[in-house]
């Protein structure tokens, strides 16, 4: 997902708690959508829902990437400011 | 109406909305504490497919009758607000030009974007704002 032109800048601490946070809420979306579909739903709540999976799992792995990048750019000792 | 075993299908759904509406907004506050461009970037698109969901969602339970939305305002209620907002814009337009006045005695420039202004606050009350 990164944009064509975007110098990638080390990531913040905040930048991180954000990203785990994030991750944290997709997969409790996952599990929800994932319980509600199995148990017995109308049927365009079922084709919703499996759709919702597919995407938060896309999302998870966006975000699992971020982290994945930023490694090799991160410092290795604690920086000023 | 079909009946799930561990809770109400309607309850669950409600349940699934309401972590999409906090998932979007805590992206949002992602997206302006971000200092990465391509961080920034990445929670921007997020937000918009968690709203995209969150959207699909609402209008599946609408449809479904899952979900009741707040009854019509009236239109006294409407015209007031458009009244108050009017009133409003008149006296920001006056704060503006005579801002832009104290700056334009400084550099002399022309009041180009206070007459934009007017021109477009103008067009809004004619034209199809507030929809």
């Amino acid at each position: 997902m990164q944009a064509s032109g975007m110098s990638m800048k080390p990531l913040s601490g905040k930048e991180l708690e954000y990203i785990v946070d994030c991750i944290s809420n997709e997969d409790l979306l996952l599990k929800q959508a994932a319980a509600t579909a199995a148990s017995q739903v109308h049927q365009e709540v079922n084709h919703l829902l499996n759709s919702f999976i597919q995407t938060h799992q896309q999302h998870i792995h966006t975000l699992t990437n971020a982290i994945s990048q930023h490694a090799n750019m991160a410092p290795t000792q604690p920086q000023q400011g | 109406m079909h009946q799930s075993s561990f809770m109400p299908e309607e309850d669950m759904l409600y349940t699934i909305l309401a972590d999409l509406k906090r998932t979007s907004r805590e992206y949002t506050t992602a997206v302006t504490e971000a200092s990465c461009p391509v961080v920034r970037q990445m929670f921007t698109d997020l937000t918009n497919s968690t709203l995209k969901l969150q959207g699909d969602l609402y209008y599946l339970m609408d449809q479904l009758n899952m979900y009741s939305a707040s009854s019509p305002v009236l239109k006294q209620e409407i015209n007031k607000q458009l009244q108050q907002n009017q009133q409003n814009m008149q006296k920001t337009q006056q704060f503006l030009q005579q801002k832009q006045g104290q700056q334009h005695g400084m550099d002399n420039h022309s009041n180009t974007y206070a007459s934009f202004q007017a021109q477009h606050n103008q067009q809004d009350h004619h034209g199809h704002s507030y929809m």
